[in-house]
Order: C-alpha cells, then structure tokens, then sequence
C-alpha cells in the first residue's frame, strides 16, 4: 500500500484541530447522559409506579434503535416537531438553522443514558444493604443516608463501567459527522477532498482517537485509585 | 425503658415471632440466647424497625410506636433513641474510622464539627484505637471494625444499644477484645439488649437472659435461673449443645 507520509504529517494538526469539537461533543454528551442516567434509575430504584415503566419502555427503544437513526432522527424529526411550537411562548424556530450540535448532544445522551442507567442501577444496588441499615441505626433518614453513604459509594463502583461507556462515547461522537457535526471524521474528511487522500486521513484520525484514548483511560485510572482509596484491601487482592 | 408488647412478624407464610413480650428496665443488660431460627434477630431489630413487626406495640422511654399502624417519623423517633451494632460491624465503607463515629453527630444530632471529633476520639480511646482514627475501615481487623461499631452506637448517647450477634463474624480470638468492650460499657449503666451465643457473657454480664425458640420467649430470668438451672426442657436441651462443644479435645 502507497501511504502518502509527507501528506498524513500535514494532516495531523489540521485533523487535530478538530479534537476540542470532539471532546466538547463528548462532553457535553456524557454529561446530559449521567443526567438522564441518574433520573431514569432514581426512577427505577424508587420504584415509581407508572413512570417506572415509562422509563423502561424509553429504554427498551433507546436501546432498541440503531444509534445512527437516533441521530438522524433528532437531525430531521425534533426540529420539525419544535417547528410546531414556533410563536408558542416568545419561541422563534427557524427550520433553516438547525442545531447540529445540540441535536447530536441530543441523540448521544439519550442513546448513552439509556445504556448507564443500567450501570446507575446495577452500582446502587451493589453497595451492601448493611449500609443504608446502619445509617438508619444511627438516625438517619433515607435521603440523608442516600447522599452522604449510599451514592458515594455507588458513584466509585460505577467509575469502571462509567469510563467504559465514556471512551465508547468519544469514538461514537465521529457518527455526528452524519449530521454535519464538524468533529474530527469530518475534519479529516475535509481535508482529504482535495487530493483524495482519504484512507491517509481516516488512519490519522484513527490515530488521534487512539490516542486520546489511552489518555482518558489513563487518567480514568488514576481517578479511581484516588476516590475509590477507602477499598484498599479489595483493590489489591 | 424498652417494652415489646404482643410482636408479631411473618416473613411469607412462616411466623418468626408469634407475640413476644418483653421489657428491659433502665440500665439493664438483657441477654437473648437461642438457637438458629428462634427469631431472635428479628426480635431486636424491629426494636429500631430495621424489621417491621407486623403487630404489636414498642416503647422507648415513653415513646410508643404501633406497628400496624405508624408514620415514619415515630420510626425515625424511635430510632434515634437507639443504636446498633450489627453482626458484620456495617461501618461505613466509605468514611474513616473518626468520621464514622461523627457522622450520627453532625448529620443527626447537628453538633459542631469539632465537637463531634473530640467526643469521637475520647471514645476511640476508651477502646484502644485512637491512633486508628484516620483509617478506613478496610484497613481495620474485624475485632477493631466491631469495636469502632460500638463507638458509633455509643456516641450517640442512645436510650438503649441493640447488639446483633456482635461477636459471630469474627475469628475466635478476636471476640475476646469486643467481649471485654461490651463488659466495660455494660458497667456504665447503659441499657442492653444483646443477641450472642456466648453464654459466658451473658453469665457474667448479664442482669437477665432471655432464651427464644420457635418464636417465642420460653424462659426469662436471671443468669442464675436460666442458665444455672433452666426450668424448661427446651433450654436444657439448648444449653446442653451449646455447652457441649466445649467439651471437644482437640
């Protein structure tokens, strides 16, 4: 195979220029999905009648439905839906400017949400129930012993599934490129059309998110060795 | 006081208390002995409603709390007339061995921080772990967690501390150093209800000894009457077991 080097060196920064898109798509994503995550599994936990299964039939179709018809969907449909709503309470709708990036955020929380609050359930459900029991033996309510022992230590065990989800998250965000997202796909797209060095392009963003990767792991690592320090002995054995 | 009248409790079909009626006086150490089964456990912990009984009434120094019918902030009354030390010491994972001994101060009692630490550390002194006071509970053996878990009961100057099986978790050799805790806050004149298979604690330290089967108190009295000469024919045959596998040469 002919690489084109020289090019693929040129193209790095310029793919790279795009990486604060990427991240800021996966942030804003990740953090609207712990939302919506957080929401649907206090809901689920507390057992609330009727929304609960509100909630699980939202998840069984967000779960269900390919996440690119998702994006699509809220590319094309949310925006022709809130067209509805133009002059409703002082709002103004355009259909000419549509949000690419919110509808992406959109689509990456919801579809991301859906899959963590699995992740939100399954780690309040593993703290041993003798800790809610002692908080109540020491005079605690519910909410008190929920935010002060239960949750911190759910938030902890959660961190490993939680990463797993975000580092899938950063390298799904390159689907907004569908939506014209100008993330780091697009970007190298972009820049291959000129010399239609394409496959060149593509193995630089690889690359990138590779890299960036390894990082976010790397620090999600050492996030979890601090915060999750209390576990001492069972990190080690 | 402590007064159970009438508690009853089914789990499913089967009854685990068939109306058990018991009353623990001010600064009485109240032993309940029996076998796997007898209830005992669930007894003590619908004292504070970790277990709802299903009927029945109980009190703590004046405040009675239906079972059939409460609200939750009679529950949360009664429980803050209480405190537990549980069978696997449940401290709080995620604090150290101070701030879980503060933690029913600040959050419950709304005392000053400072306040609470110092009263924290006196108590960790008591009990021989005060260089302990930044560790996890991780980091603890199961005697000292157990210990810490009898600071935590102890701080918050309950009514009455309810002991679950506080020794059984723990190696044989550690029991000895929860065992003598047990007997020093005994003598301060706080009221016990404790749950153990250690008939020589319930024989030396003791005022009364409750002995349950099936659901229901068979015998109660002094350590002397029950456990020196049992009347009935069940705590005979319980006692015997027990006293039994001391007899193993190993």
């Amino acid at each position: 195979m002919n690489l084109d080097y020289k090019f693929m060196i040129s193209d790095f920064p310029i793919v790279l220029r795009a990486l604060p898109v990427t991240l800021a798509l996966t942030l804003w994503s990740m953090l609207f999905a712990v939302a919506v995550a957080v929401l649907f599994g206090a809901i689920i936990l507390r057992n609330v009648p009727i929304l609960k299964q509100i909630v699980m039939a939202i998840n069984s179709f967000l779960k269900g439905i390919p996440l690119i018809v998702q994006l699509l969907f809220c590319y094309y449909a949310i925006p022709y839906l809130l067209s509805n709503l133009d002059g409703f309470l002082f709002i103004k709708f355009d259909p000419r400017n549509v949000p690419y990036f919110g509808a992406a955020v959109t689509a990456f929380a919801f579809n991301f949400g859906a899959y963590m609050t699995d992740v939100v359930v399954s780690s309040v459900k593993a703290v041993d129930k003798g800790q809610l029991e002692a908080c109540y033996s020491v005079g605690m309510t519910k909410f008190q012993g929920m935010m002060k022992i239960i949750i911190p230590q759910a938030a902890v065990i959660s961190i490993p599934n939680m990463a797993n989800y975000f580092i899938w998250l950063l390298k799904a965000t390159s689907i907004a490129s569908v939506v014209n997202v100008v993330e780091m796909l697009t970007t190298a797209r972009i820049s291959a059309s000129d010399g239609y060095q394409y496959m060149e392009a593509y193995l630089v963003a690889a690359a990138i998110y590779w890299i960036v990767c390894i990082v976010v792991e790397r620090l999600i690592k050492r996030l979890d060795v601090r915060v999750g320090s209390y576990n001492k002995k069972l990190t080690v054995a | 006081m402590v007064e159970l009248k009438n508690v009853k409790k089914k789990l499913g079909d089967e009854e685990i208390l068939k109306g058990v009626n018991l009353t623990v006086g001010t600064g009485e150490v109240v032993v309940i002995l029996g076998p796997s089964g007898s209830g005992k456990t669930t007894l003590l912990r619908t004292i504070n409603f970790l277990n709802a009984a299903d009927e029945g009434t109980i009190t703590i120094d004046g405040d009675t709390v239906d079972c059939k019918k409460y609200h939750k902030d009679q529950v949360l009354k009664l429980r803050r007339k209480t405190g537990m030390v549980f069978q696997n010491y449940n401290l709080f994972k995620n604090k150290t061995v101070l701030h879980n001994i503060t933690q029913g101060l600040t959050t419950v009692q709304k005392i000053h921080k400072d306040e609470a630490r110092q009263k924290a550390l006196a108590l960790l002194e008591k009990v021989n772990l005060q260089e302990k006071a930044n560790a996890y509970p991780s980091e603890l053996s199961g005697g000292q967690q157990q210990r810490v878990g009898i600071c935590r009961a102890l701080a918050l100057n309950p009514n009455v501390i309810l002991f679950d099986e506080p020794t059984s978790a723990l190696d044989p050799e550690l029991t000895g150093e929860v065992l003598n805790t047990m007997t020093d806050i005994a003598k301060t004149g706080i009221t016990m209800i404790v749950v153990t298979h250690e008939i020589s604690f319930a024989r030396d330290v003791a005022d009364k000894v409750v002995y349950m089967e099936g659901g229901v108190i068979v015998e109660e009295g002094t350590p002397q009457e029950v456990i020196g000469h049992p009347k009935d024919e069940k705590t005979l045959k319980f006692l015997r077991s027990i006293l039994d596998n001391y007899d193993y040469v190993i």
